[in-house]
């Protein structure tokens, strides 16, 4: 960093400027980028169409071409996914908070934090889809998706925070519209990009009307987006935490990332702004005192992150339950892990904790390279959360004869490689088209008599009839009515050999039931032949016992009670002879009545998590949830429809 | 357009049409880089690109209406016969072999249930093999669904436990332990599908539909026992070793990309026969049976044994118990 700062004091913005100075100096970032930015436009493409190619690479040849395996098989992409959510976090936290608290200092950085958001999570979300073995299939999500899985969950609020965080960082930008236009306009620039800016305007007018309307939007939006915004790293975390795996199934997952999310979030923000600072020459709005009061919110946010690592492996380590030890020593004993989640502790945690503590004279470089450590760091520890964890399962990795080993494969480096460059090129060319700066804003931050007509409004109440379109309406919980069709079992009798001939009833000896063959040679009754009966089971046959024909040829067994029968009772008998040799092998086969009914259970199985029909409580919550958001967002896009019919100015 | 369906492998007009517009390889090529939605489909589907015989073109239109159908569950008894025609024809046409693929449904009072005799079990793994045999299990990548873990006699010490063990036995001191999917009757891993591509079937056996599973594997990291296997590659079967008799929630061939698990070889155990690991166990260690029969092997062995499950302070409630002599 050049240290020829223009600004003379640190903390009041310098020379006479007013909001005219602002505008023009602003506008001056969006003119055409000289050869440095050239190159720099074109390696990020490079890097991106690298990055591409690998991902076609990996769609042909399948995810045999990761270091994924059965073991370990969820890796970097994954780690990806969790980093860029969590950088995410940087607009909902700098922006919403602040305008909400209607801290002043926050207006510079305001655009970049809310950029930052979107094109993190434009880049993170696909992650999921690069994970995936089948992304064609992706659609059978919407088509059959099931509210007990997480993964849904987290389709859903990162739908909504998407949603949200576009429509955020729009309506915060309208206001500079018609002044885009009018300097595109004078600049002879392209008429498609003025009618862009005019497009985008929705006729936003400098009137009191339309800065009321705005407010309203701005308000409500900065007001939801934030639960919506720890709602989603949340979901993110469960998306681990709700399995039984050591080191996920963790109460405090929830909040771990949250924190995690928002740490990594401010120094993503610490770090553009320096980037932007010295890239367009914005000293003189990008201020000491900005880097300073988010040095200080980031310090509390490393202390906090810290204090929740120390929570959650100190527990895990020192109960020490069996697959808990396997995991601690994995994560930080004498391994590559532990070596590096130690390498973190120290160069991720405590050097930006000490670099911020104590900034020094130069505190912007200190601030900065504790930024850029953080979010080094905090890919990293990611990273640490994902693998080591899937590499110490219940069933030890070892004795199975599977070198559980993973480190990603070039073409995994590649995808991530690619999915930075875009996160950067995406947020180059933004700010190529739009000023990184909002101009009003910061016009609002040197001009006093304008100051403080952004009034923050309650939360706005739901509109009733609004179009308001929950996911969850749109997926149809299919029930599988599952048919069990009772067999119908016809009765043959089986006659073996020609001489011996076997029939086989049911019958009444007194009070007693019994089951009766009867063997006969030839029409004449067989007398003391041995025949055994059996019941058909569904895996063989159950012995009844054996019985030696009497004078009229007829052996008998007791009638078995409560043996498990069809749906409607009936079992099948067989009664075969033993003995003489002569007659062996002759046997017949009935079906009666007489068992139990095997239990018909009802098609529909019963609402749980494992099955197809989620528990009603869960279906009310999501929804109940997605109703309050999106009837904001609703409430919000109805503001900026009438900004248009609004009259004077 | 005739609306008129026909049962066998004819292809309708309106297919027809749609199939005749990607013809050359450019295109191929182009939709190949561009479309990512597309995927790995059309590179499945292009894959017998050049030559147009009419087999060729059958199969592709017969893998193009395999790859629109719909989940298993929600399907009707006649697409159920019509997506089994259209499978076996596939595997005529491709690999040239005659397949059987039932339907087979749950039988009705049948709940399986599985127990292991460790002090029957000698570690010699002819149960593994029946598995691969039986299952089509990819031979390339090796896959295996039972483990057989050799550990000193004691304690079920898993963390000293050897699958990998390349000497005669039975071992001195040592005794024998598989480990294969328990079927719980509480899954963790159906909970988590976010597809409903896996689930419990009414006999309790937790089934996988190949044709739905989106991959995204969240199942396996679900699974404490790790009893679910990834198709990493397209899976290799050499056709003469190849198991016939399949069903379609079974032994059938899988693509790649998408999870497979033990089944308890559903395509022979609703039929009434053992599977195929029981029936290959030369040591009667391995006893299968019917749950809701009382008088049934299984029963037996609950109510007569000293029995466990592993892990069974997960509370997934495995369908899977080891006893003792």
């Amino acid at each position: 960093m050049s240290d020829t700062v223009r600004a003379t004091s640190p903390n009041v913005p310098s020379e006479n400027q007013d909001a005219q100075a602002v505008e023009s100096y602003l506008l001056s970032t969006l003119d055409p980028v000289g050869r440095g930015g050239r190159f720099w436009i074109l390696g990020l493409l490079a890097v991106v169409a690298v990055g591409a190619a690998a991902w076609v690479t990996q769609l042909v040849n399948g995810l045999r071409v990761t270091e994924m395996r059965n073991y370990v098989s969820w890796g970097a992409y994954m780690g990806n996914f969790v980093f860029f959510i969590g950088i995410s976090h940087a607009g909902t936290l700098i922006s919403a908070i602040l305008r909400v608290t209607d801290a002043g200092w926050r207006r510079p950085i305001t655009r970049m934090a809310e950029a930052i958001t979107v094109f993190a999570l434009i880049v993170g979300a696909p992650m999921v889809l690069i994970d995936m073995g089948r992304p064609d299939r992706v659609m059978n999500v919407f088509i059959y998706g099931r509210f007990q899985s997480p993964i849904l969950w987290d389709i859903v609020s990162i739908t909504t925070y998407l949603t949200g965080s576009i429509l955020y960082l729009y309506v915060a930008m309208i206001p500079d519209m018609p002044i885009l236009a009018r300097h595109a306009r004078e600049r002879g620039r392209s008429p498609r990009l003025v009618r862009l800016y005019e497009m985008m305007s929705l006729g936003y007018r400098e009137s009191a009307e339309h800065r009321r309307r705005l407010a309203l939007a701005l308000g409500a939006m900065a007001a939801i987006i934030i639960p919506v915004a720890v709602s989603v790293h949340t979901v993110v975390s469960w998306v681990f935490g709700m399995t039984l795996r050591p080191g996920w199934h963790s109460t405090i997952f929830g909040p771990y990332f949250v924190v995690g999310a928002i740490f990594s979030g401010t120094a993503a923000i610490i770090t553009a702004m320096a980037i932007f600072r010295r890239a367009y020459r914005l000293e003189r709005y990008l201020l000491p005192l900005h880097f300073r009061h988010l040095g200080k919110l980031l310090l509390v946010l490393a202390l906090l992150y810290a204090y929740f690592t120390l929570s959650e492996y100190l527990t895990a380590w020192y109960g020490g339950i069996e697959a808990d030890r396997r995991l601690m020593e994995l994560l930080a004993g004498n391994t590559a892990y532990g070596l590096t989640f130690w390498l973190w502790v120290v160069f991720g945690l405590f050097a930006p904790i000490g670099f911020l503590l104590f900034p020094g004279r130069r505190s912007i470089r200190a601030i900065v390279a504790a930024s850029v450590l953080v979010n080094i760091g905090m890919w990293v520890k990611r990273y640490l959360i994902v693998v080591p964890t899937l590499q110490t399962p219940f069933i030890p990795a070892e004795a199975a004869g599977i070198t559980p080993w993973y480190f990603p494969s070039v073409v995994e480096w590649a995808i991530t490689a690619g999915a930075f460059a875009a996160f950067l090129l995406l947020f180059t060319l933004f700010s190529r088209l739009f000023p990184i700066l909002s101009i009003w804003e910061t016009a609002e931050d040197v001009d006093e008599a304008r100051a403080r007509h952004v009034r923050v409004p309650a939360v706005a109440a739901p509109q009733p009839g609004s179009a308001v379109r929950p996911a969850m309406l749109l997926v149809a919980l299919i029930v599988g009515g599952l048919t069990l069709l009772a067999p119908a079992i016809p009765t043959n009798a089986v006659g073996a050999q020609e001489a011996a001939r076997v029939e086989l009833r049911r019958a009444s000896e007194g009070e007693e039931d019994v089951l009766v063959a009867a063997v006969t040679v030839g029409g004449v009754p067989a007398p003391g032949v041995t025949v055994e009966f059996f019941a058909y089971r569904h895996l063989g046959l159950l012995a009844l016992g054996e019985d030696e024909t009497l004078d009229d040829g007829t052996a008998a067994v007791s009638f078995p009670r409560g043996l498990p029968g069809n749906l409607r009772g009936d079992i099948r008998f067989r009664a075969a002879v033993l003995s003489p040799d002569s007659l062996a092998g002759a046997a017949a086969e009935t079906v009666m009545s007489g068992g139990v009914p095997a239990r018909q259970d009802a098609g529909e199985p019963p609402r749980a998590l494992w099955s197809t029909r989620a528990p009603t409580g869960l279906l009310v919550g999501i929804t109940v949830l997605l109703l309050c958001v999106w009837s904001t967002y609703a409430f919000t896009i109805w503001q900026l429809m009438r900004l248009r019919g609004i009259k004077g100015g | 357009m005739t609306s008129e369906r026909s049962t066998g492998p004819l292809p309708d007009p309106g297919d027809h049409t749609l199939l005749q517009k990607r013809v050359d390889r450019r295109r191929a090529l182009s939709i190949l880089l561009g479309g990512a939605a597309i995927g790995t489909s059309a590179v499945a589907a292009c894959a017998p690109l050049g030559a147009t015989t009419p087999e060729s073109k059958e199969a592709r239109l017969l893998a193009w209406r395999e790859y629109i159908k719909g989940n298993y569950r929600t399907m009707t008894e006649v697409e159920r016969a019509e997506t089994i025609a259209r499978l076996e024809r596939l595997a005529e046409l491709k690999r040239g072999v005659d397949v059987t693929i039932q339907s087979t449904g749950a039988q009705p009072g049948v709940v399986f249930g599985y127990a292991f005799n460790i002090s029957k079990c000698q570690g010699f793994r002819s149960c593994i093999e029946a598995c691969i045999n039986e299952n089509n299990l990819d031979r390339r990548a090796a896959t295996q669904y039972i483990r057989i873990f050799e550990m000193e006699d004691g304690v079920v010490d898993l963390d000293h436990a050897d699958a990998t063990f390349q000497h005669e036995v039975p071992a001195e001191g040592h005794f024998y332990m598989g480990t294969q999917c328990f079927q719980c009757a509480d899954p963790p891993c159906v909970k988590v599908c976010p597809v409903g591509a896996t689930w419990q079937e009414p006999d309790g056996i937790t089934v996988v539909d190949y044709d739905w599973c989106i991959g995204c594997r969240y199942c396996m990291a679900a699974c404490p026992y790790w009893a679910r296997r990834f198709n990493w590659g397209e899976p290799e079967v050499p056709v003469a070793e190849l198991n016939t008799n399949q069903h379609y929630l079974g032994n059938r061939a899988r693509k790649a990309g998408v999870v497979e698990k033990c089944h308890f070889c559903i395509h022979r155990t609703r039929k009434g026969q053992l599977p195929a690991c029981a029936e290959a166990c030369p040591t009667g260690a391995r006893v299968f049976g019917n749950l809701l029969d009382p008088d049934s092997e299984i029963r037996w062995v609950l109510a007569n044994k000293r029995v466990f499950r592993l892990k069974e302070d997960l509370k997934t409630e495995p369908r899977f118990w080891y006893f003792t002599d």
